[in-house]
């Protein structure tokens, strides 16, 4: 009893600290993006960014970023995540989807289309990837 | 009267057959390039055509691009595989800087005009050889 008890506190714990950050580019120009649509709720935070157009992709200025253990990530500019993931998928013959940790605490996954031009970068804290079996 | 708009004529068909141009489109790119490049080589214009999403980069399987003009007239215009890339990173660099058109000399060999538009992610430049630029009144 005591074991289903300490199962369920667990399971409790990773869906009540369940959350993710999503961000997709979708087929960009190179001024930017025509639409930039954000959303958060709760600890969840999404940022789609489709066709060409002139603004910018990213988070306003009202959402700070998501923290683990006092580290922050400001996702008003997720330049460097970004940049780590364009510099993997400009490898020719590269694979087209992977994963990695970035600053030690994150874990981010992403993946791009080629023939849509669509890029979804999905950033966890690393508390979530282990709830949601990541890591 | 007559001897004018004749030698007008002259002088606006002459211009007209007079090309040495290159002509680059690219259009829908995605983030590490294009899908489809089609070439295209005529006397007095040759052309590059990129679109969608691929790997590949919007340059000329040649190398040096020579267009011969249409009647001979024209000196042939040469542009090397060097001073295209130097021509297509500025363009770019242009583009980054949200400058949506704009035109240049380029190292006197050659005068270039670019135009984008952002809504259909559609980029033409022209690049003309400094003389058919001088005949045209482009520079």
């Amino acid at each position: 009893m005591i074991k289903f008890g300490l199962a369920g506190l667990i399971v409790f714990n990773c869906l009540s600290a369940f959350s993710y950050t999503i961000i997709t580019k979708d087929n960009g120009g190179w001024f930017g993006f025509r639409t930039v649509t954000e959303s958060h709720s709760g600890p969840n935070h999404q940022l789609a960014c489709a066709d060409p157009g002139r603004m910018k992709c990213e988070f306003g200025t009202a959402f700070g970023g998501i923290t683990q253990g006092g580290e922050v990530i400001n996702l008003q500019s997720f330049e460097p995540i970004e940049k780590m993931i364009l510099d993997l998928l400009a490898i020719e013959n590269s694979i087209l989807a992977g994963e990695f940790y970035f600053e030690s605490d994150f874990f981010i996954k992403y993946s791009y289309d080629l023939n849509t031009d669509r890029l979804t970068i999905e950033i966890y804290t690393l508390h979530e990837a282990s709830c949601l079996g990541f890591i | 009267m007559k001897k004018g708009i004749l030698l007008l004529t002259i002088v606006l068909v002459n211009a007209i057959h007079l090309n040495a141009e290159i002509i680059i489109t690219k259009s829908n790119r995605g983030l590490f390039g294009y899908k489809h490049i089609v070439e295209q080589q005529a006397e007095g214009q040759h052309r590059l055509d990129c679109s969608d999403p691929g790997r590949m980069s919007c340059k000329s399987s040649l190398g040096t691009i020579v267009v011969l003009s249409e009647n001979g007239d024209l000196q042939p215009f040469e542009l090397t595989e060097i001073q295209f890339d130097a021509i297509d990173l500025y363009v770019e660099n242009q583009l980054l800087s949200l400058n949506e058109s704009g035109n240049f000399v380029y190292d006197n060999v050659c005068f270039v005009k670019f135009y984008y538009d952002p809504t259909s992610d559609f980029l033409e430049i022209r690049i003309y050889s400094i003389q058919e630029a001088q005949l045209l009144n482009l520079i």
